[in-house]
């Protein structure tokens, strides 16, 4: 089992408290006494322990270190400090709503802002990035840069030695491959990479070396460079791991090093695992192999160091006069480069995350915004409930600016309690995230996000200055009353009275923001509700489809993988889990198909898909006129079709596309009668989804080529977890060496397309929750505030014959008018961002009724609620007590 | 007062380093303190004191060996100098001397 390890941030912090003699020696005490600790009590507790411990040492270190007499002032304000943290104690609620306000404004602030900035500021951590080059190519002049060369083309640029340039191979992505670590074996992203690779990026492994031009020869014993990532995972940051073996792919893997830290490979959307030599991809790859020109072919990317005074264009324009006998070249194909910072994301990601970050960003603006009012509002009540005080030390000589840096030191202490507090809060939202996918496919959980200390400080320094700023603000309302008046109205006489209008105003405030946060959840919530519920036909959480499983990938012939796919067809059919499995098959589609003999153009594309005569019942897609495929539809009758309810419509219009004759000639698919027609089978990006169904034994598989191979469609009978997991089992029992393609329920891939609007509701429903149980804690504080207020006047009207019905309207309609004032302050702040939200919505309107008026009245309802015990208890009042207690 | 009086927590210190012997770091020496005088010292009072006391001339530091428990860091070990010594010798004298004719005085009093 893997060592506990102390909390990290604290251990940073108390780092920066040692001197540097003693630092190493204090942190290893302390340590010793966690583990201790972990031992007797607990992870858990041993974890509390030390945040405790480090907190206790900080603050020990510096006040028992002798200081120079020109520090006394600093310690008179520890004496201030020192009465402030005490004077909050005695009002532990308010303190503590206030300090975990701020830490959930300042926590979500500073994590966001880490997450934009991992992206969008700093999202390669290698050297000088702005010297580094994707080096691509267009085919023609008009044609998009693709990146990928053959070995042979790449081969020939690195021999050119134009400048330092690295490659690194693979299949399209990061090769997944079958790795058992110190765990279990699981399938891991593999980047194979030329031995310079870390040179050229300017970068040195964490741990050990990397590649060597020795282990990068085929046949040569294998080699890994662990991710760090990888490397705290599965072997829990041990240093002792360069030297061990793992298993790829059942082969033993030398580790001979672990990459730098923070370093997640070139694409934002994939992070390699491990490293391995690029000559040995054939070992553990065994496809065609590397050397080959021919499909399918190992893609090898590559990437370049611009010399000193070079510019991207001049080493273009020399690319382009190298003389290369390029497989496939076309005069027409230049050179391009691209900075990696740039390759790293693609521009429609880029474009999308942008939106996606200024709509994170406002929310978290937002929830400091309510911190900032619900700290102001806590200030402002303990300034005035302190106005006695204030006034009486004014009366003996104190002076005002003294009892105002009072209240500021107040403020202060709370804001650095909260930034303090904010460190496990960021901690807590990074793991909350960390499942998620942002838009451009970025897996959160693949970003290795970790707080930026700058960024922490700059949000708690935002924090401290606007808490000192609303304290300031708090301490002049209460420092400008009349101190005699307040200190007549303690000897019997009647102070004036004031309403609570500054704190009624931050409570709409804090109601405006609730709306939106929470309005903004309900619309993710109802968008990703409306994508789920796009298929009412059938049961979208019981069936689950597989991506297409090429054997050829694995050296099965033709005759061999029909076998393999018999000999599992017959294994799952009796497995308790499935209670039915079909396979198809499907291509890209054609945008224009021959309908009765004449070539139409599509709306979009037709997409056609060979099936068996156990699809349709598997999936459950009932026959919404004509009829299902029949055995006499078989090799050598006349082409039968069966076709989606969109391209019905669109090979017919209203009518009937029965009988109709569609054919795609650019698919050799003949003449065919459209004999049915079954319900689409919708997802977000797909709404009328043209579909062509075809009987598979019409036409020899695989029906045309570069089919990706049989896809399986099963039905579970129970959970679909455990259909997916009979399934993965079975093949692998036929043949282990098969890893294959997961299998999911429509529901997982419609929500996997849904990543934003997942995170989206996450976030917002999180910080429009606590935004909500603000909103409704202040409700109630001005309620009872001005319960109290005018307990003289209920009396008086109580007296006069007032009914106690209408004292209690009189004190529920205030409410009201505050929250009206609220919702409507929140309903244009809503308008003044709905642009920004719809990019995000799915089949939702940015002010749909359902979600703004349901959630409009959810804060009413809690409001009316919170302020019914005041009201009641002011419609009872009796004149004569309330006399006698003035 | 001079410069070198002993403060409590720099006096315990001395006397755990009296009992823990020579090599012993500041661990042992906050339970040595905790066991015999019952009392929660502060780890941060006795960092400060070990540092006064070295300061001083009182005690001597060397960096150990590292260990995993430690997170691969080195122990500082702690040992008396003769001046040390000498100080508590005195300390202890000086208490002795105060404290004669006194006992009695200290049973007597009222609780």
């Amino acid at each position: 089992m893997s060592q506990p390890r102390p909390p990290r941030v604290a251990e940073w912090l108390l780092a920066g408290r040692m001197q540097p003699d003693e630092r190493a020696s204090v942190l290893g005490d302390v340590e010793e006494q966690f583990h201790e600790q972990v031992r007797t009590a607990g992870v858990w507790r041993a974890t509390l322990w030390y945040w405790q411990h480090t907190i206790g040492l900080m603050w020990g270190l510096w006040w028992w270190t002798p200081r120079p007499a020109w520090s006394r002032g600093r310690v008179m304000a520890m004496d201030d400090v020192r009465y402030a943290v005490r004077r909050l104690r005695k009002q532990p609620l308010t303190s503590l709503v206030s300090v975990a306000t701020l830490a959930c404004a300042i926590g979500a602030a500073a994590a966001t802002w880490s997450l934009v900035s991992s992206l969008m500021l700093h999202p390669l951590n290698v050297t000088e990035p702005e010297r580094l080059f994707e080096i691509g190519y267009r085919r023609n002049a008009t044609s998009a840069p693709t990146s990928g060369f053959t070995y042979p083309a790449s081969r020939m640029l690195l021999d050119a030695g134009l400048m330092p340039m690295a490659a690194v191979g693979s299949i399209g992505s990061p090769t997944p491959l079958l790795v058992q670590g110190a765990g279990d074996a699981r399938v891991r992203a593999v980047r194979f990479a030329s031995p310079n690779f870390l040179d050229v990026l300017g970068l040195n492994p964490t741990l050990g070396r990397f590649l060597s031009e020795a282990e990068d020869r085929p046949g040569e014993p294998l080699v890994a460079v662990l991710s760090e990532r990888f490397w705290k995972s599965e072997f829990n940051s041990d240093p002792g791991v360069v030297g061990r073996t793992i298993q790829v792919r059942d082969q033993p893997t030398r580790i001979v090093g672990v990459a730098p830290r923070g370093f997640r490979g070139l694409d934002l959307r994939l992070s390699p695992d491990l490293y391995m030599p690029l000559h040995t991809i054939d070992r553990v790859q065994p496809w065609d192999g590397l050397y080959s020109n021919r499909p399918p072919v190992h893609w090898v990317d590559l990437v370049g160091r611009l010399p000193g005074g070079v510019t991207p264009a001049q080493m273009e324009q020399r690319l382009n006069g190298l003389q290369l006998d390029w497989f496939g070249s076309t005069p027409e194909k230049t050179f391009v480069l691209t900075d990696v910072e740039t390759a790293a994301l693609s521009e429609g990601a880029r474009t999308d995350f942008r939106q996606f970050s200024r709509l994170l960003g406002t929310t978290v603006a937002l929830l400091l915004a309510i911190g900032s009012l619900t700290v102001g509002m806590l200030l402002l009540m303990r300034t005035e409930a302190r106005g006695g005080e204030f006034a009486m030390c004014m009366a003996l000589g104190a002076s005002r600016l003294r009892l105002a840096s009072g209240v500021a030191i107040e403020g202060i202490v709370l804001a650095v309690a909260g930034g303090l507090l904010a460190l496990p809060v960021s901690q807590l939202m990074f793991a909350g995230i960390s499942t998620f996918e942002l838009p451009g496919d970025i897996r959160v959980s693949l970003l290795d996000l970790s707080l930026n200390t700058r960024v922490l400080a700059g949000v708690v320094t935002a924090a401290v200055a606007s808490v000192v700023l609303i304290a300031s603000l708090a301490s002049v309302f209460a420092l400008r009353r009349d101190h005699g008046d307040v200190l007549r109205s303690h000897t019997g006489a009647t102070p004036r009275i004031t309403r609570r209008r500054s704190r009624a105003a931050l409570v709409s405030a804090q109601v405006a923001v609730t709306l939106v946060l929470v309005t903004g959840a309900g619309l993710f919530a109802r968008s990703v509700s409306r994508a789920l519920s796009l298929n009412p036909d059938f049961d979208t959480t019981k069936v689950l489809w597989g991506g297409g499983e090429n054997l050829t990938r694995y050296g099965y012939e033709p005759p061999r993988a029909k076998a393999f796919f018999e000999e599992f067809r017959t294994r799952l059919a009796q497995h308790p889990a499935i209670t039915a499995l079909a396979f198809s098959e499907s291509n890209s589609g054609t945008g224009a198909i021959h309908i009765d003999g004449e070539s139409q153009k599509m709306p979009s594309s037709v997409r056609l898909i060979g099936i068996d005569d156990e699809y349709l019942r598997t999936i459950g897609l009932p026959m919404l006129t004509g009829r299902t495929f029949a055995r006499s539809d078989g090799t050598g009758a006349a082409p039968v079709a069966i076709v989606s309810a969109s391209l019905a419509r669109a090979i017919a219009g209203e009518g009937s596309a029965l009988g109709r004759r569609i054919a795609a000639p650019g698919l050799q698919v003949p003449d065919t009668e459209v004999v049915g027609v079954v319900p689409d089978i919708k997802s977000p990006g797909s709404l009328e989804p043209l579909a062509w169904y075809m009987p598979r034994r019409q036409y020899s598989a695989p029906m045309y080529p570069g089919s990706s191979g049989p896809r399986l469609v099963v039905r579970a009978s129970g959970n679909s977890d455990a259909a997916a997991a009979a399934v993965t089992a079975t093949m692998r029992a036929i043949d282990p060496a098969i890893y294959p393609e997961p299998i999911k329920t429509l529901d997982t891939r419609i929500l996997e397309g849904l990543g934003p609007q997942q995170f989206g509701m996450t976030v917002m429903g999180a910080l429009g929750t606590i935004a909500l149980l603000l909103s409704v804690l202040g409700t109630f504080v001005v309620a009872e505030s001005m319960a109290v207020l005018r307990r003289r006047e209920m009396g008086i009207r109580a007296a006069l014959g007032a009914r106690g019905s209408h004292l209690r309207s009189l004190l529920l309609t205030d409410t009201l008018r505050l929250v009206g004032a609220g919702l409507l302050a929140g309903f244009a702040l809503s308008w003044l961002g709905a642009g920004m939200i719809r990019v995000f919505l799915f089949q939702v309107e940015p002010f749909d009724p359902f979600v703004t008026g349901g959630v409009a009245a959810l804060i009413i309802v809690m409001a009316l609620g919170v302020s019914l015990r005041p009201a009641i208890a002011a419609a009872r009042i009796d004149l004569a007590r309330v006399l006698r207690q003035d | 007062m001079p410069r070198t009086a002993l403060g409590d927590v720099e006096h315990f210190v001395l006397i755990a380093l009296l009992h823990l012997g020579d090599d012993t770091y500041s661990v042992p020496i906050l339970a040595e303190i905790s066991r015999r005088t019952g009392r929660e010292v502060a780890q941060a009072a006795v960092y400060i004191a070990l540092r006064r006391l070295e300061e001083k001339g009182l005690v001597l530091s060397r960096l150990g060996e590292a260990t995993a428990l430690r997170g691969g860091r080195a122990k500082r070990h702690f040992k008396l100098t003769p001046a040390g010594r000498k100080q508590l010798r005195d300390a202890r004298e000086a208490f002795v001397q105060m404290w004669a004719g006194a006992e009695n005085l200290v049973k007597k009093a009222p609780r």
